[in-house]
């Protein structure tokens, strides 16, 4: 990566002269029906959350990858962009993953399902937090 | 490394046929424009990290109870198990009636009778038990309002599809993510085009470009415009029935991150228009692209941004 | 060809011939310099104006920073006493004795660390040094993307201008400290600097940071692309890897930064609440709905502030690791294990970012981790420190101000190195967290550190950059008076720290312990000290301002030394180099056998008599 001189132009231009043809039009054809197959299967799991997150991600990955190799040519290039992205990637895993304790996992909470908040002390007080709430309005 | 003294020199730069060992002959040239933006790339890839990153964890550690299908986010829900909503799916020919309604037995301001009206199909007037809900959907029943009565229904994050808590337009950005991708595609034939030296079609896409840009991002202001101002949505979304970034935690990282990547996008639009207008004055050829190359790897990494913003906040 | 060419070149002189380098050259115009004044000085695409221009606003915002430390020693010294002169004109309030208000001290603190870091060090050390050294030390005529340059020193104006204006808008200036950790930030109501002047401090951030970003890309676009042939990876001076590794640092980590202010601005402006804890309430006042996390931007904060603390030293330790070796007459001992342990230093400090919140009520299981990880990057520091000291182990040691500001930053960075260690260890930290102690090691190693690389690098440089000479006599005194009055402003903190005494307060009396004599005399000790401290560089300053016009002329290459940059004319012209020099050997080549002079250019090859480099140290 290191020793890699500039090119002059028309080397440039002539190099990619042979590879120009690659399938833009196909990659659009899987990119289009990729999102096809994404919009019936989100619709259609959307009460499995576990599969929708697994196929979804999946398939939005391999979306990312054909933008990538195709349309942003990682196909063409040289290792030296892989030495710029992969460590991006590799710290953003990084701070994702150091995240986790601290935020993803709450503590649990000893009275099951409520909100974090400390509780609430009289009807007044559950009024003043939510104006909106129905019936109960203190007079 | 004892050098000879000979091998420290290095080529001629710009030399031709110089090529080095390290970089493969089929691969494409490495000129400092490109070093630079995949540099910049890596940096949005980080800045973008930050923002999903803490999207992701903050999803994943928001409560059970958070979100309800009938009270505003972050009600404290203790005490209000048993609650049930009032759904006016219909307020049938009499408005006023409805409201006068609302306002005595659903004990509503007349404001938020109104708002209540105005999410129909999906009003949603919370009440602390059955029999109170029953009571205000016989009344508004005989007022000759079609209404339906649901059990109390938590949520760690707002569901897709769900009207009661999640108000975005789905089958809208589908279609707008296709759009994007188009013009990825139109970036890219550009690109193609110039390189083997037709600048006229060259111009064309890359005025294509620019317009669906154009289109992608107005069809994102008329999602915000009614997200946050035409619509109204049931109290499940928010307390006010707009969905603004402060009413929930959801909607902070929805207008953050969609608002951001459309920074994006504008940013994108405002390069390739500047790279068009040099287009149409004949600054390209086919040994001269470097501009159009790279604003087109600007342009697919925000649609690559995109991509997954797409399934992670829509449709997950 | 080899004994040819050793003796070809004069020293300071540039030479005239590469070997194998024709007079084609694809890439090598030389542009003139423009010839109005306003593009030449001021919107300048010139690196080396570039670099000037870093490098005077940082001074001129350095003195600003060092008022507002006075100020609050001042303070810590005679608690409420006035500020002789200042407090009549600012706080004209006869009936509170002209006291400084309460909250005032928060902004002095903030204000001092947050110009010093984003301000001052940051912009000194990457902006002017980086700006300066990188073209001239890899033989290139400019950065890769000079407009781009220029671009990233006019970013630096917004952050100046917003962060000196958010001193007058209602509320005043910042409050938060430098870390600017919500829910204190967040909540306008929290104090009066939470009212407008945070989303001002957040703004100018941003903008120094963008400034700081478009920078790094340069700079390594630079040295990957334009480096002169023969400039291998490891030829390059360790002032240049220390400015690519920096930039790389920067890269990686300022985006999150970035994406961290943000967002707490949106918590401000827009009401997002990513940082507010749900259903937090102060003092009756409504509870926030939300659900965000504040800990989230502590994480976020400290992921690019740890990596930033080493963006203020790493280009610090390239610099004097030049001026030791060149002054010491000797190669730099173990340049190839310095190169890794910086990129060591770089890529550990990315995974340790967790020390700085052991007290924040993180998981305790990553506390260990990040214990484990901050006692391991101490090894590269160390690494490094032994290298300085066999550099300069046996040498011909030359005694100039810049290398004895050199040595200075050697012995302060140990001290600040080991107070870190301390720290790192979880149940110490306990103990001194939020103590003066961090205080003191903050100082030493960026007062004791930064700053006096920095004196180092002028007085180094400075030859080179205005073509004349600074007073080695001034020079001198201001070393030997900043080095110990240094010691004696922060050295008494480790003790106060241990005792404990909180850093951040306005009065530390309100406390029975602290308000002996024992803790109250050190804290006026510390006072005097730091003023005189502060006096003390007005003598660099006039130094700095006499040498820029009264100097002695400098020649090319006034200190003897390898690298490229000696081989041009000082100051250099616009182009750098009439013809772009080829490297032979990498630059530490001191009193080599069988070279007349004791240095050897890296222009010139290394005579054969002088035996094969050692692959590993060298
Ligand atoms: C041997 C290397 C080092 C170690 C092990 C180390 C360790 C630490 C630790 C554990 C803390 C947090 C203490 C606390 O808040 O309780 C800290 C704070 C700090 N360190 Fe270091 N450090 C090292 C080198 C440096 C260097 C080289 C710099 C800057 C040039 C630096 C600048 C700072 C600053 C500014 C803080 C205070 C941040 C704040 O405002 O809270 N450190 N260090
Ligand atoms: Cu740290």
């Amino acid at each position: 990566m290191t020793d890699t001189r500039v090119l002059s132009p028309s080397e440039v231009a002539e190099e990619h002269q042979q590879e120009a043809h690659a399938p833009y039009l196909m990659v659009w054809l899987w990119l289009a029906g990729l999102t096809g197959i994404e919009y019936v299967y989100a619709a259609g799991l959307k009460d499995f959350f576990l599969i929708l997150l697994g196929g979804l991600l999946a398939l939005a990955a391999i979306k990312a990858a054909l933008v990538a190799w195709y349309f942003m040519h990682l196909k063409f290039e040289g290792k030296w962009v892989y030495l710029l992205i992969l460590p991006a990637l590799f710290l953003a895993v990084v701070l994702v993953l150091a995240l986790i304790p601290d935020l993803a996992m709450q503590p649990a909470d000893p009275e099951g399902d409520h909100v974090r908040v400390e509780p609430v002390r009289s009807d007044v007080e559950m009024a003043r937090r939510i104006p909106m709430l129905a019936t109960d309005r203190p007079a | 490394m004892a050098l000879a003294p000979t091998d420290a020199v290095g080529p001629k730069p710009g030399s031709a046929g110089v090529r080095h060992a390290p970089v493969p002959s089929h691969s494409a040239p490495v000129t400092p424009g490109k070093v630079a933006i995949w540099l910049f790339l890596a940096t949005e890839v980080m800045f973008f990290t930050g923002l999903i990153g803490s999207y992701i964890v903050l999803r994943a550690g928001s409560p059970r109870g958070a979100y309800s299908n009938l009270y505003p986010p972050n009600t404290p829900l203790r005490g209000l198990e048993n609650s049930r909503g009032v759904v006016l799916r219909s307020i049938g020919p009499d408005r006023s009636k409805i409201e006068e309604v609302l306002r005595s037995l659903g004990d509503r301001k007349p404001d938020e009778a109104e708002q209540v009206i105005a999410a129909v199909p999906h009003g949603v007037v919370p009440a602390r038990s059955a029999e109170r809900a029953e009571a205000l959907a016989s009344a508004l029943r005989s007022a000759g309002a079609v209404v339906e009565v649901e059990p109390l229904k938590t949520f760690e994050w707002p569901k897709p599809y769900d009207d009661a808590v999640n108000p975005l337009a789905i089958n809208l950005t589908a279609a707008n993510t296709f759009v994007l991708i188009c013009s990825s595609v139109t970036m890219v034939l550009a690109l193609s085009a110039i390189q083997r030296g037709n600048r006229a079609k060259c111009t064309l896409f890359l005025l294509a470009t620019v317009v669906i840009g154009s289109i992608f991002l107005s069809v994102q202001v008329f999602e915000y415009r009614q997200l946050m101002f035409e619509h109204h949505y049931p109290s499940g979304i928010s307390a006010n029935g707009h969905f603004v970034p402060s009413c929930s935690l959801f909607a902070s990282c929805f207008f953050t991150m969609t608002g951001l990547h459309g920074l994006h996008v504008t940013a994108g639009v405002l390069a390739l228009s500047v790279v068009l207008i040099a287009s149409i004055f004949g600054a390209f050829s086919a040994s001269n692209y470097a501009a159009i190359e790279l604003t087109g790897l600007y342009w697919h990494f925000v649609d690559l941004v995109w991509i997954i913003l797409f399934t992670i906040v829509y449709l997950l | 060809m080899s004994a040819e060419l050793a003796s070809s070149g004069t020293p300071g002189e540039a030479p005239t011939q590469g070997p194998g380098h024709g007079p084609s050259h694809d890439h090598d115009h030389i542009h003139p310099a423009p010839r109005f004044f306003l593009f030449r000085y001021v919107f300048s695409t010139d690196h080396k104006v570039i670099a000037i221009q870093f490098l005077f606003s940082g001074l001129i915002f350095s003195l600003l920073g060092g008022l507002l430390a006075l100020a609050v020693r001042w303070q810590l010294a005679w608690p409420w006493k006035p500020i002789p002169i200042l407090s009549r004109l600012l706080w004209a309030d006869p009936s509170a004795g002209y006291q400084m208000p309460p909250e005032f001290y928060n902004k002095l603190f903030t204000m001092h660390a947050s110009i010093m870091i984003f301000f001052v060090v940051i912009p000194v050390l990457t902006g002017a040094f980086g700006n300066f050294l990188i073209p001239l030390m890899i033989g290139a005529r400019d950065m890769a993307f000079p407009r781009l340059n220029m671009v990233s020193y006019w970013l630096m104006w917004p952050g100046f201008i917003l962060i000196l204006y958010s001193f007058f808008v209602e509320g005043g200036a910042a409050e938060a400290g430098w870390t600017s950790y919500p829910p204190l930030s967040e909540w306008k109501w929290s104090t009066p600097g939470s009212l407008n002047g945070q989303t001002y401090w957040l703004l100018a951030v941003m903008f120094s940071g963008l400034s700081s970003l478009t920078g790094s890309i340069n700079y390594i676009t630079t040295v990957l692309m334009l480096r002169a042939p023969g400039m291998k990876l490891f030829r390059m001076p360790m002032t240049v890897w220390g400015m690519f590794i920096t930039a790389l640092l920067q890269a990686f980590a300022l985006p999150v930064l970035t994406s961290a202010l943000v967002m707490q601005t949106l918590d401000r402006v827009a009401g997002t609440n990513f940082f507010e804890a749900t259903g937090a309430t102060v003092a009756n006042a409504p509870a926030i709905p939300g659900g965000g996390g504040p800990i989230l931007f502590q994480h976020l904060f400290w992921f690019y502030s740890h990596p930033a603390v080493y963006v203020m030293i790493l280009p610090a330790m390239g610099m004097v690791s030049d001026v030791l070796s060149t002054f010491s007459r000797k190669p730099l001992f173990g340049y190839k294990p310095m190169v890794i342990a910086i990129g060591g230093i770089a890529g550990l400090g990315f995974l340790v970012w967790g020390h700085h919140m052991f007290q924040s009520g993180m998981n305790p299981m990553m506390g260990a981790t990040f214990m484990l990880s901050t006692m391991m990057i101490a090894l590269p520091s160390a690494i490094k420190v032994f290298n300085w000291l066999g550099t300069m182990w046996g040498g011909r040691l030359q005694y100039t101000s810049a290398m004895l500001n050199a040595i200075g930053f050697v012995s302060m960075f140990v001290i600040g190195g080991l107070s870190g260690i301390f720290m790192a260890a979880t149940p110490v930290d306990i103990h001194i967290h939020d103590t003066y102690f961090i205080v003191a090691h903050l100082h030493y190693v960026l007062f004791g550190g930064s700053m006096f690389a920095i004196f180092a690098a002028v007085h180094f440089w400075f030859p080179k950059m205005f073509g004349r000479m600074m007073n080695e006599r001034l020079g001198k005194i201001h070393f030997f008076l900043t080095f110990l009055f240094m010691n004696t402003t922060f050295f008494p903190m480790h003790i106060i720290g241990m005792h404990g005494h909180p850093r951040r307060i306005a009065d530390p009396s309100i406390y029975e312990f602290l308000r002996g004599s024992g803790t109250l005399g050190m804290n006026q000790f510390m006072t005097v000290s730091a003023l005189v401290l502060g006096a003390a560089q007005i003598l660099f300053l006039l130094n700095f301002l006499y040498s820029l016009v009264l100097g002695r002329k400098a020649g090319d290459n006034p200190w003897r030394s390898n690298t490229l940059e000696w081989t041009t004319p000082s100051p250099p012209p616009h182009y750098n180099f009439a013809r772009i020099p080829t490297v032979y050997h990498p630059p530490y080549e001191y009193s080599v056998p069988g070279v007349e002079e004791d240095f050897l250019l890296q222009t010139q090859p290394r005579p054969a008599k002088a035996g094969p480099l050692d692959p590993i140290m060298a």
